[in-house]
């Protein structure tokens, strides 16, 4: 995993406390000696290979697509994905992406399994629910979760379920009801946890009885995304609405007591009602983006600090007048560079969901350091990383 | 041009014409039809039948006689408007069970299809459905809340005829003639009494059964007709989003459909044979259409099929009265007049969702003109119209139109000029929007006959906001303006005619200007709320050409061989936004290019009939990044008439989709592989 770019942040954190700052006295002269605590680690480095932009399609087209990107050479190589209809989202687990598939508003969707890096079908896990999937989650090599977004006939958010699945024979066994509109979803210490988007609640799920076990009203409007950071706290992007601007919640595993809240300012969200906000943990940051378009969102990106659980930045992205919205966000520790996904300028001066749209590079400062063409409505961004 | 496809169905056709042209009568003697043409009216026999029979027993060989003349067309359309005239043996010869298929098989529009059952509606020259007006018998059809008809619910069996003006049409059509307007007449009625049933099957459980009664008695005379289809669907397809890939029967796409129509006439020239002349007393004709239909929606074939159903209502009853008007200033004219009410419901049901939906529209139209006489330098006519729309949408809005209308022919040796304005009003909400639509068409005639005929046509066209993207909730925009469009045409016209052959070609080039087009898009509502709502904000500017040509040999005695083609190139570009990668780009849906050539062989009462189509590419998404593979399809009919019993029957079987290629018209509904059908007509006269 990457770590060293981090090292200048990550002092300021290490010295709250004094045993911390022991065990840096005792590092610090082998780091500037430039020594090797163990000798079989020479020349072992993580790289990021590949930046994986999921693109959901036009939802009328169902075309689906998939853009790797090389940061060795700044390509980009364009994946028709076949047999992919409209990408939710996507989650990497051994060498295989996940890809959570929607494929109509009264459809259960389905799971697709690529292998990475070739990105060939490898199998498909048939959902079962009969509302399209939004999320996955693994509890084990042996079980995921997906959570499944029903709606009435206004399109408005019911109380829905998380399908679970066996990864074994990849179909689904069982369902668990949760709230109205879940959206992400992230195990740890033997809970599942649900973001209820429209009930502003997380539902917890024990992953060994795969029961309900408690709620967590998160007393923040429209929870989305859910990590596990570096502390073993559920951070909980809730993205705001209405009069509500967007906050991160960190939760307690254990207690589900609500432990830290960092108020953003402005309303989250992604242009295609997808990835809003992603989590590095090497970094140890969650970025944000107000991505909507039509004044919905403001364009600005929050990065927040999970390990000290501030606010510690807000980027604006740059302006570019072929370019509006922000549709996804993924930062690469490795190289330093944060990815924000964008949407081409429509015909009718607003969005176009139905164009080629466009990852921007940024570097920490919020500058511009490069660009490529991803697929259709770009919606999901996650890294490919290796170990040299 | 991706037109690799293409050779095989041309090869068809090319071989079809080879093997017949070797059998072709070399002696020069003049041959007899042996059925009607559609490029040209029935020959007519010139001896009154009366007379023969009061000379003397005597044996004449006369040579037959075939009478030659342009093809009729409304009067409402120009004779410079680029137009295709089908009818009911053109419509017969097609094999097209509804209106949608014939477009397809033999006019330049381009035909969009959700699957074998779904909706399926036509546009022209690059515009969407909602963009060509859709008439019966003179009558708008489209609905007030779509601003689009669903053309699989109209079946050829009740048509007579069928014009498709191409381009700019409003100055007679009204609003929603961008790119053009279907004209469909109904079946006529006559004294003469006929009865005709028609029963049939196919694969993917097709049934059909049909029977027409015609009939009358001295100025009397009516018609009644009632159609009734079914079909499964259950067809198999490759699902591309099954993994691994597989062959899989399309579920939930079976279709039920009842058709009656009925009409009578009332002629006070008594002598129903000569009312095809220019009426010397009153006609009225009050006619009526039902139809029901229950269908699945199996959704696209991304998704697993649910449990959607749409159930379509439409009724339509409308009168139409012609009266020779007396003496004074209007001597000699005549006064057309007529009058519809149109209801319509479409319910809608997912069982998963929970939804029962059902949207009702009603219209009510009333049109009055009359036809001065005509003078050495030409004739003028001049109308007056109503309508009144009522939806159900946002709990019910409606709206009232009224027009007036001057449409001239002025001839100057070889010219004709052909001037027309109309103007349109509509009441909305309180607000009046106020359209003028000008048309000017010129044609010019070098020759006596019509050898050549140069054509050029300038009009401009606009379409009223439908009642969906005014009031739907959420989204609806009351503020909308309409759209305006402009086009012009040039073009030749040629026709050949020869004892044996004729031969009809046409050409056209054309450029049309689109503005303040309608468009859905996202737009803000409140933090984290966005809302798809129309705006206009869209632009397009399209060129193209249209060919076209007809022809007919006379191979033989009792063989005939009939040949078409219709070749359409479109670019229609969007020009809204230069931001955007969609500035330049095709638009979605049109085709750069369609081919589509026919061809049929009659040899007593032997009838073989090949029709093939070959559509370009169609870009789905509106940076051309994105497209379907172009598709050829040939459909292969035959057909043995023959009398027994005093009864002349009819057996057909067809072959639709010959060459078996898996292809769709909109990505995601796949259309039916090869399959047969096949049908028994049995007509009687008494």
């Amino acid at each position: 995993m990457d770590f060293a770019p981090f090292m200048p942040r990550t002092i300021s954190s290490l010295l709250r406390t004094s045993a911390r700052r022991l065990l840096l006295l005792c590092l610090l002269p082998l780091a500037l000696a430039g020594c090797d605590l163990f000798e079989e680690d020479d020349d072992e480095s993580v790289v990021t290979t590949g930046a994986v932009v999921a693109n959901s399609g036009n939802f009328s087209d169902q075309d689906g697509s998939i853009t790797v990107f090389n940061p060795q050479d700044s390509t980009a190589t364009l994946n028709d994905a076949e047999g992919i209809a409209f990408i939710n989202s996507v989650t990497l687990r051994n060498d295989q992406l996940f890809v959570v598939d929607n494929t109509q508003a009264d459809n259960s969707g389905r799971i697709t399994v690529l292998d990475l890096p070739g990105l060939n079908r490898v199998g498909q896990i048939a959902n079962f629910d009969g509302s399209p999937p939004r999320s996955l989650a693994f509890a084990s090599d042996e079980k995921a979760y997906i959570t499944n977004q029903s709606l009435n006939s206004n399109f408005q958010p019911v109380p829905s379920t998380v399908s679970i699945v066996d990864l074994t024979t990849n179909a689904p066994v069982d369902s668990v009801p949760v709230g109205s509109g879940p959206e992400g979803i992230a195990v740890a210490g033997g809970r599942a946890f649900v973001a209820n988007s429209a009930d502003g609640t997380l539902s917890v799920i024990d992953t060994e009885t795969d029961s309900v076990d408690a709620g967590v009203d998160l007393g923040c409007t429209g929870p989305n995304e859910v990590f596990v950071d570096e502390e073993n706290e559920v951070a909980v992007v809730c993205e705001g609405g209405g009069e509500a601007t967007g906050e991160v919640v960190f939760v307690d595993p254990s207690t589900l007591q609500v432990r830290d809240r960092v108020a953003l300012g402005a309303v989250v969200g992604s242009a295609n009602f997808t990835q809003s906000a992603s989590y590095s943990s090497s970094a140890e940051e969650i970025y944000a983006i107000s991505g909507g378009v039509f004044g919905s969102g403001t364009g600005e990106i929050f990065r927040i600090n999970t390990d000290g659980n501030v606010l510690d930045t807000t980027l604006q992205v740059p302006d570019d007048p072929q370019l509006t919205g922000m549709t996804a966000v993924g930062y690469d520790g490795v190289s330093e560079s944060l990815y924000v996904a964008r949407l081409p300028v429509g015909p009718d001066g607003g969005a176009s969901f139905s164009s080629r749209g466009t990852a921007v590079l940024l570097n920490r400062n919020g500058n511009r350091v490069g660009s490529f063409e991803t697929g259709i409505a770009p919606a999901h961004i996650t890294f490919l990383r290796d170990t040299r | 041009m991706a037109f690799a496809p293409f050779p095989s169905a041309a090869a068809l056709l090319l071989g079809l014409t080879l093997a017949v042209l070797p059998a072709m009568n070399a002696s020069g003697q003049t041959p007899r039809s042996p059925e009607p043409d559609s490029s040209r009216p029935s020959p007519a026999d010139t001896v009154r039948a009366d007379s023969i029979g009061a000379l003397p027993a005597m044996r004449v060989d006369l040579p037959a006689i075939t009478v030659e003349a342009p093809q009729p067309v409304s009067p409402a359309v120009p004779d410079a408007a680029r137009t295709t005239v089908l009818d009911s043996v053109a419509i017969a010869r097609s094999g097209a069970a509804s209106v949608d298929d014939l477009l397809s098989l033999r006019s330049g529009a381009f035909v969009k299809q959700y699957g074998a059952s779904g909706l399926a509606t036509a546009s022209l020259r690059g515009t969407g459905a909602s963009r060509t007006v859709v008439l019966l018998d003179g009558l708008r059809l489209s609905d007030p809340q779509s601003g689009q008809i669903d053309l699989s619910l109209l079946p050829t069996l009740l048509i007579e005829s069928a014009t498709v003006q191409h381009g700019a049409g409003s100055a007679r059509s009204g609003s929603g003639s961008l790119g053009g307007t279907v004209r469909l007449q109904t079946l006529r009625a006559s004294n003469r009494t006929t009865v005709r049933v028609r029963g049939g099957g196919g694969a993917f459980g097709e049934r059909q059964g049909s029977a027409v009664v015609s009939g009358g008695s001295g100025r009397w005379s009516g018609l009644v007709a009632a159609r009734r289809y079914a079909s499964a669907g259950d067809f198999s397809y490759r699902n591309e989003f099954l993994f691994p890939p597989r062959s899989v029967e399309r579920e939930g796409a079976d279709i039920q459909t009842t058709t009656v129509y009925s009409r009578a006439t009332w002629d006070g020239a008594r002598d129903a044979a000569a009312s095809a002349g220019p009426p010397a007393a009153p006609r009225w004709t009050v006619a009526t259409w039902v139809t029901r239909s229950d269908r699945g929606l199996p959704g696209p074939a991304s998704a697993s099929s649910s449990d959607a159903r749409q159930r379509d209502r439409l009724g339509r009853l409308w009168i139409d009265g012609t009266v020779p008007l007396g003496g004074g200033l209007l001597g000699g004219s005549t006064l057309d007049l007529q009058a519809q009410t149109h209801l319509s419901s479409l319910r809608y049901t997912n069982a998963i969702t929970g939804t029962d939906r059902t949207s009702r529209t009603q219209s009510v139209d009333v049109t009055a003109g009359i036809g001065l006489p005509p003078t050495s330098t030409g004739t003028l006519e001049v109308g007056l119209s109503g309508g009144y729309d009522r939806a159900s949408v946002n709990d019910g809005v409606d709206q009232l139109e009224a027009a007036a209308t001057a449409d001239g022919r002025l001839r100057a040796g070889p010219l004709l000029v052909e001037p027309a304005l109309r103007l349109d009003a509509t009441w909305l909400d309180g607000s009046t929007t106020l359209v003028p639509t000008p048309r000017l068409g010129v044609s010019l005639r070098p020759f006596e006959d019509e050898r050549v005929v140069v054509k050029a046509l300038l009009a401009r066209a606009f379409r009223v906001p439908t009642f969906n993207e005014r009031y739907y909730e959420p989204g609806g925009n009351p503020d909308l303006e309409p759209e305006d469009g402009w086009s012009a045409d040039l073009g030749v016209r040629s026709r050949l005619s020869r004892p044996g052959w004729t031969v009809q070609a046409e050409v056209t080039g054309y450029t049309s200007r689109l503005t303040d087009q309608i468009v859905w898009r996202p737009s803000f509502v409140t933090n984290g709320v966005q809302v798809w709502r129309p705006g206009n904000v869209g632009a397009v500017r399209t060129w193209g050409l249209d060919l076209s040509m007809r022809g007919r040999v006379q191979v033989a005695d009792a063989v005939g061989l009939r040949l078409g083609a219709v070749f359409t190139h479109t670019r229609a570009e969007n020009r809204a936004n230069r931001l955007s990668p969609a500035y330049g780009a095709q638009l979605p849906y049109v085709p750069p290019q369609q081919l589509k050539l026919w061809g049929g062989l009659a040899w007593n009462g032997l009838s073989v009939d090949l029709s093939g189509r070959l559509v370009g590419p169609r870009f789905y998404s509106s940076d051309e990044s994105q497209r379907l593979a172009p598709y050829q399809v040939v459909d292969l009919r035959a057909g043995y008439r023959f009398s027994l019993a005093g009864a002349n029957l009819t057996a057909r079987v067809q072959v639709d989709n010959l060459l078996d290629e898996r292809y769709q018209v909109v990505r995601l509904y796949p259309m039916p592989p090869r399959h047969v059908s096949a049908s028994v007509t049995v007509s009687l006269t008494p």
